[in-house]
């Protein structure tokens, strides 16, 4: 169990995990441009992720932050908005 | 008259063993071989299960997939009482349904990794070069093509066997499915996390993923006016859902469309139909997916379905070939299989898959195909006189 | 498809070379192996979309696809069936995740590219960029896959199945060059190539540039050998129209020898080549065949297109380009 901080207050984290987004799923906005607590998987969410995207973010939050999510309905509800995905790897990561 | 298309001959290898007789029984009895994945170097091997041909039997060389078709095929001659070289494999059209062959690559790559020339980095031999030895090899002289649609390739490769029969283009076919997983499939499902470590559970309250399979199956079609009993091929549609392209639309609305495209290829209604073999692979949307399309088509009087993936594993590009062959055999043996996997009823879905083997009834039968890509397939073939 | 009324149109060609041109102003005579080209410029133009996700061979199937839909005026019905042939499919990205495979110790590999890498995935994205919801079915026969598709396509439009069909090829090289040119069985002089075709075939002669007359298969194996040169000698007296000009079309599998045959035992033919414009690949049968539309034709006429595999069988397709 971590004592720390939650993710969703680091905004270093937050930022870094908002660029790996754009770099993973090759969108085309800025970091700027995404809010904190907004969804960000659906049509209508302010990046338009789906069940496919989310699987390939946890690929890469595997190998940058040993994250492990091994169910894709654990996934969507770990990348429901930025601040719930800091939460979670903030979380995990430490505790691996 | 009108012209039927008959299935002449059925033959297959399974992770149930050589030949159809051996997953009859396994059929019958409710139970199934299933190998760890131990044979794959794969690092999450030890915890998934897949259905595998017999390692005693079939070494996993690069002839793997010739040994297991040509197994299949001569099971197939066999009941249709021909021999190789007969006249009726010269005049017929070979049709391969694969959905790749990585795995030969695979083997050779990792022969080849530590020696002094560099390994050769993916297939030399394709799927449809492998269609192609396989003509060469039995004297076919007719059309020879293959179809690579992922999880629906060799039920499309019946298809476009069925319809080129009905069209008068050809008046045989030997149709082959056949899949030989690599480490390269099985990585690729685990990081969809579409596989379940449990096995397959069908339309199961606690299904969690697909376990996969490999197999070859091979069916000999011919056209023929008598209607004498047996199994024939009646009907077929085939569509592309573009809502995504891992999974179906969930409404279901879309594999109903097809299944009732395929009722009106056979020329029938739903109410004629005896029983479905469903897709179901156990994965926690497709299934729930596929209950809603079948109650979309068939009301609330709906015939009863049953899962033949928990017996034989999801073999893929096989798929479509060896659940053909595999139901037709038990149906011919007088019994339709029970769903293996099946425990307990999810309330969210409300609907029950066969749990016990029941008689075979004469009638139509409806088989349904969903595969990755939204490629959506359903056949409606005839058991006996109706 | 012959002895028969039901005439089988070209509506539309699109033809996508190794440059990533589909017009004959950016054709280019290749001095070596193509370069891969980036195609999302040119797929958000045609489609306002961003493919984020899709790879090289991708690209150039689904371009070709929608330049072939668009340039046919009219809507193409949602259930209009569609019929890709690729010999490789995807071959450089099929390349990139097998490493990931072989080479990781988790075994893990990229949900994209293995996505990408499955074969119903490229007729998923061409079916969705045009709005079709039919039959959707990807044919892989080495050299002869779009041949098989084409016959395929031009049966769903006889039988009356479907008023239109779209049909295509394509495929994409890839490296080392080598290992490529084994894997299609090319000796190292030749030329490695890639590129897409696409049609829209119809039922209806409006605005037609051509028809389909028909799409044969020969065996060529054994005591057959050379046989299938006077079948399809034979083949194109008979469904030659007076006013035709004749043209041969050479796959890359056909030999000097053949061609020569061909032409010594057909009258009048010219021979055109285009594979130096787009190089060896399985399937350029559609990029020739799809090029032919590139120009206006002052004559009626009649082009054979012939290509062997490396294993005894021969396909033949016969199209007539309208003169206009």
């Amino acid at each position: 169990m971590s004592y720390s901080q939650p993710g969703s207050q680091d905004n270093p984290l937050k930022t870094e995990l908002k660029k790996l987004i754009i770099e993973t799923c090759r969108k085309k906005t800025s970091v700027e441009a995404i809010p904190d607590d907004a969804p960000i998987i659906g049509m209508e969410s302010c990046l338009g992720l789906d069940s496919l995207d989310v699987l390939e973010l946890s690929v890469v939050l595997k190998k940058r932050y040993n994250v492990k999510i091994m169910d894709s309905k654990d996934a969507m509800r770990v990348m429901k908005s930025i601040n719930s995905l800091a939460d979670t790897v903030a979380l995990l990561a430490k505790n691996d | 008259m009108q012209k039927t298309i008959k299935i002449k001959g059925m033959g297959a290898v399974t992770s149930c063993g050589t030949g159809l007789p051996v997953l009859i029984e396994s059929m019958r009895a409710g139970q199934s071989i299933s190998r760890s994945g131990a044979s794959f170097p794969v690092s999450f091997g030890s915890g998934i299960r897949v259905n595998q041909f017999d390692p005693d039997r079939y070494i996993r060389d690069e002839a793997l997939a010739d040994a297991v078709i040509s197994a299949s095929i001569d099971e197939a001659l066999l009941e249709a009482e021909l021999k190789r070289g007969s006249s009726w494999l010269t005049d017929a059209a070979l049709i391969v349904g694969a959905s790749g062959m990585l795995y030969d690559a695979e083997i050779i790559y990792r022969r080849e990794k530590n020696g002094a020339s560099a390994p050769t980095p993916v297939a030399v031999r394709g799927a449809g070069r492998m269609a192609t030895d396989i003509a060469n090899r039995l004297g076919i002289k007719g059309p020879v093509l293959t179809v690579t649609t992922a999880c629906t390739s060799s039920a499309n490769a019946l298809m476009l066997a069925g319809e080129m029969i009905r069209r008068g283009e050809i008046n045989k076919a030997l149709v082959v499915g056949v899949e030989v997983l690599s480490a390269f499939t099985l990585s690729g499902f685990y990081s969809l996390m579409l596989l379940n470590p449990d096995g397959c559970r069908p339309f199961d309250s606690a299904r969690r993923g697909v376990q996969l399979g490999e197999a070859a199956a091979a069916l000999l079609l011919e056209a023929d006016f008598a209607i004498d009993g047996g199994a024939t091929l009646c009907g077929w549609a085939n569509s592309c859902d573009t809502a995504n392209v891992i999974s179906t639309n969930i409404d279901g609305v879309f594999i109903a469309k097809v299944m009732e495209d395929a009722l009106s290829s056979a020329g029938i209604t739903a109410r004629e139909i005896v029983c479905v073999k469903a897709h179901g692979t156990g994965s926690a949307d497709n299934d729930a997916t596929e209950v809603r399309a079948m109650r979309l088509l068939f009301g609330n009087d709906p015939p009863p379905y049953t899962g033949l993936k928990g017996y034989i594993g999801h073999t893929l590009g096989a798929g479509g070939a060896v659940e053909t062959a595999a139901l037709f055999k038990a149906v011919a043996a007088g019994f339709i299989p029970a769903t293996l996997g099946f425990k307990d009823m999810d309330p969210a879905l409300g609907s029950a898959p066969l749990t016990a083997p029941i008689e075979a009834e004469h009638g139509h039968y409806m088989a349904n195909f969903f595969g990755f890509g939204g490629n959506n397939t359903s056949i409606v073939f005839r058991h006996g006189k109706v | 498809m012959t002895g028969d009324s039901g005439a089988i149109y070209i509506l539309s060609a699109a033809g996508i070379g190794p440059s990533g041109g589909a017009t004959r102003e950016q054709r280019r005579l290749l001095a070596g192996d193509p370069q891969t080209t980036d195609l999302s410029g040119l797929l958000k133009e045609l489609t306002g979309e961003e493919f984020r996700r899709i790879g090289h061979f991708a690209q150039l199937a689904v371009a070709c696809s929608r330049i072939a839909a668009l340039r046919f005026k009219k809507p193409i019905a949602a259930k209009t069936p569609l019929y890709l042939a690729t010999g490789l499919g995807e071959a450089l990205n099929t390349l990139s995740v097998f490493a990931q495979v072989i080479n990781s110790d988790d075994s893990v590999c990229s949900p994209y590219g293995f996505v990408n890498a499955v074969s119903s995935t490229t007729a998923f994205h061409i079916a969705k960029a045009g709005g079709l919801n039919g039959r959707s079915i990807t044919i892989s026969q080495e050299e002869l896959s779009f041949e098989w598709a084409l016959k395929l396509a031009a049966s769903d439009v006889k039988s009356k199945s479907a008023e239109y069909a779209l049909v295509g090829g394509a495929d994409e090289s890839s490296l080392p060059r080598q290992e490529h040119m084994r894997r299609i069985r090319l000796g190292d002089d030749q030329v490695m190539g890639h590129g897409a075709g696409f049609l829209v075939l119809g039922k209806n002669a409006d605005h037609a540039a051509g028809e389909l007359v028909d799409v044969q298969w020969f065996d060529s194996t054994g005591e057959e050998k050379n046989a299938w040169v006077l079948k399809i000698a034979r083949l194109v007296e008979r469904l030659k129209k007076k006013t035709d000009r004749v043209v041969l079309l050479p796959g890359f599998r056909l030999e000097r020898t053949h061609i020569a045959s061909l032409v010594g035992r057909i009258a009048g033919i010219e021979v055109c080549n285009y594979l130096p414009f787009c190089g060896c690949f399985h399937t350029a049968t559609a990029f020739g065949i799809a090029s032919v539309f590139d120009a206006p034709h002052e004559r009626d006429t009649l082009y054979l297109h012939v290509n062997n595999n490396a294993c005894g069988r021969t396909m033949a397709v016969l199209i007539r380009a309208f003169a206009g």
